[in-house]
């Protein structure tokens, strides 16, 4: 178990910056998601903590102690791949204990450990299989259990799921937070998929082009966003986001398409522009709200996603139960001021 | 199934295949498995002299493992080809391994370096040898007398002749080998090593590890395909070294080449041949068994 530290940390391939000054904690046995779109520099970040990718400038402390320049079998961190990476020669047993093997642990303490953690992964039946035989569920857990035996001080999960089917990674997701509650190690886990972020996280960093833009709990950064980058990337179905600018009374935002949204109580100056934003299931249907035709409707069976169109402005609209609704239907929508997020132009929240 | 109904469903079922592999399996039975089942059927009768045409059966084959050079043919031959795959298997990794690790374009040069000498006439490449083993000035010589060695003639020992021979296969073959197996380490994904580092793995256990193992089918491969090409090249053999001295380096190929050119011993050329044609069966389904593990 281990707190790890990222202080003003940068990674360049020669005039191309990856990763711009980050800093970061990471508490003992907390679970931290990276997330963010491809490209956005949360892999390169975990690799520079994995010791995969040399540090351009700052440093990374795990227990306070600088691992810049200590090699990754050094760092006592175990790292689950999006590939598996299972080596494809080895059975079952001989991937979980390759890294106790090169440790030169004693030969019972290794069958105690693989046994361990082939129980609580539920492996037990496929430890004299080959990776090449087993599914994609079992593979991933072999990776899992590779990690496991290690009892290193971190975990590093580099979108372990995402080569998964849909249903296959809910349960793994959930298996692995409770895994991780259990042993209380300390991870980091990189993902692109916002639920996975939002469901797994005891805090989010969401990253944009090699920034982290915002940190905290998963509700936090989703009630309260620091920027529309971050309202938009989390939250599905997404945040429906336009221009607008400050009624000269200061209490609502009006679209050029003449929808008008309560932004009492954000900190907005009479007629400045500005970005609002609401998400979708802030938006309800109320006789008094402002009218809107029904353009498609989907049923999920627990939910109903509307599309309607208030002016020239489409909007996604989610209610909690099932509407029969009919396309080109007038409805009147309505929101209230606490849920709707005001941006500057440029993006950043006005509290 | 009878034969009948094989015929007419597999026919039917694969009819488009069969039409396609036709033109091929004509060539080979006109041009390989017809000479080979011919050259077998001669090889049991007396091709010339007195009882030309007298049913012999394995006789002549009986007579000629028996023979006294037989031995030292069977030797030169192992040595040479055993010889120069071994040296150009291994040779051939190393370089494979170092090309690996260079950038991109360096990578390149040297791969088109390595793999001049394959793409050139074997008759070139071994008159270049000739040339260069030549006693009296020959550049072989020269360069033992620019580092102060007394000048050694490798022609001149059985030993000497067999290295230089080996020497000059290796020459031809690397580029062939440092291909195969270069295109084998770019087929390990990098995930592995980089899982093996954070589990601790060194350099020299990630390539016992990972890389050996995963590279077992181009290695077998490469060795088998080279042992072929060794065992039936009569050029260089005959180029290099004439087979001599003393019959040293004379291998079956080259001994089957100078039966029916020079000794007009055609009997025993086509008995040697069709032994050399066995031996070949058998390395070639070695051959298909390494492809068809590594897919697996």
């Amino acid at each position: 178990m281990a707190r790890i530290s990222l202080e003003n940390l940068s990674k360049s391939y020669g005039a191309m910056t990856v990763i711009r000054d980050i800093d970061l904690r990471i508490d003992d046995g907390e679970m931290l998601v990276l997330v963010g779109p491809s490209g956005c520099g949360k892999s390169t970040l975990l690799r520079m903590i994995a010791g995969l990718e040399t540090v351009s400038s700052g440093a990374i402390r795990i227990d306070g102690k600088k691992v810049n320049d200590i090699d990754p079998r050094d760092r006592d961190i175990a790292m689950v791949f999006q590939s598996y990476a299972l080596y494809p020669h080895k059975t079952v047993f001989e991937n979980i204990t390759f890294g106790l093997k090169m440790r030169h642990m004693r030969r019972e303490e290794i069958r105690k450990r693989a046994d361990d953690a082939s129980a609580a992964l539920g492996l037990d039946q496929y430890l004299d299989r080959y990776p090449g035989q087993l599914s994609g569920g079992q593979r991933q857990r072999v990776a899992m259990g590779r990690a496991l035996v290690r009892e290193p001080k971190a975990f590093l999960f580099d979108e372990p799921l995402s080569n998964l089917d849909a249903q296959l990674r809910v349960q793994m997701r959930m298996e692995i937070r409770a895994l991780q509650r259990k042993l209380g190690v300390t991870s980091v886990y990189v993902t692109h998929d916002q639920i996975e972020a939002m469901t797994m996280g005891d805090r989010i960093a969401v990253m944009q082009g090699g920034d982290i833009v915002q940190v905290g709990a998963p509700l936090e950064i989703y009630d309260r966003p620091a920027n529309a980058f971050v309202a938009t990337f989390i939250g599905s179905p997404a945040i429906n986001l336009f221009d607008a600018r400050i009624s000269d009374d200061g209490q609502s935002a009006v679209t050029p398409g003449g929808l008008a949204l309560p932004v009492a109580g954000a900190a907005v100056t009479a007629g400045a522009p500005v970005r609002v934003g609401i998400r979708p299931e802030h938006l309800r249907i109320a006789p008094e709200g402002t009218p809107a035709i029904v353009e498609a409707v989907e049923q999920t069976g627990l939910d109903t996603l509307l599309i309607a169109r208030a002016g020239d402005t489409a909007l996604r609209v989610l209610i909690r139960d099932r509407q029969y609704l009919r396309i080109g239907e007038e409805v009147r929508l309505a929101s209230s001021p606490g849920d709707v997020h005001v941006f500057t132009p440029e993006g950043a929240a006005l509290r | 199934m009878t034969i009948r109904a094989y015929l007419t469903g597999g026919l039917r079922r694969n009819g488009h295949g069969l039409l396609y592999v036709a033109p091929t399996v004509l060539l080979l039975v006109l041009l390989l498995y017809g000479p080979a089942v011919s050259g077998f059927y001669q090889s049991l009768f007396r091709l010339g002299g007195a009882e030309a045409g007298a049913f012999v059966g394995l006789d002549v084959y009986r007579t000629v493992m028996t023979e006294p050079g037989f031995g030292q043919v069977v030797t030169s031959t192992a040595l040479f080809v055993l010889g120069s795959v071994i040296c150009t298997v291994a040779l051939g990794f190393a370089i494979a391994l170092y090309i690996n690790g260079l950038d991109e374009v360096s990578a390149r040069i040297l791969q088109i370096w390595v793999i001049i000498p394959w793409a050139i006439s074997s008759v070139v490449g071994a008159l270049l040898f000739r040339w260069f083993y030549m006693s009296d000035l020959g550049l072989f010589r020269e360069m033992l007398r620019w580092i102060g060695l007394p000048a050694v003639d490798p022609m001149s020992s059985g030993t000497g002749a067999m290295i230089a021979l080996i020497l000059s296969a290796v020459w031809k073959k690397l580029g062939f080998a440092v291909i195969l197996l270069l295109s084998g380490l770019k087929a390990i994904p990098q995930d592995y090593y980089e899982a093996a580092r954070i589990d601790g793995a060194g350099a020299l256990q990630r390539f016992r590890e990972i890389t050996v193992p995963l590279l077992m089918g181009p290695l077998l491969i490469s060795s088998v395909v080279l042992g072929i090409a060794d065992l039936n090249t009569v050029e260089l053999p005959l180029i290099v070294t004439g087979g001599g001295p003393l019959d040293s380096t004379t291998t079956v190929a080259l001994s089957i080449y100078q039966k029916a050119f020079s000794q007009y011993d055609l009997q025993r050329a086509i008995t040697l041949a069709i032994i050399t044609f066995v031996v070949n069966i058998i390395l070639v389904t070695l051959y298909v068994r390494s492809v068809r593990g590594q897919h697996k």
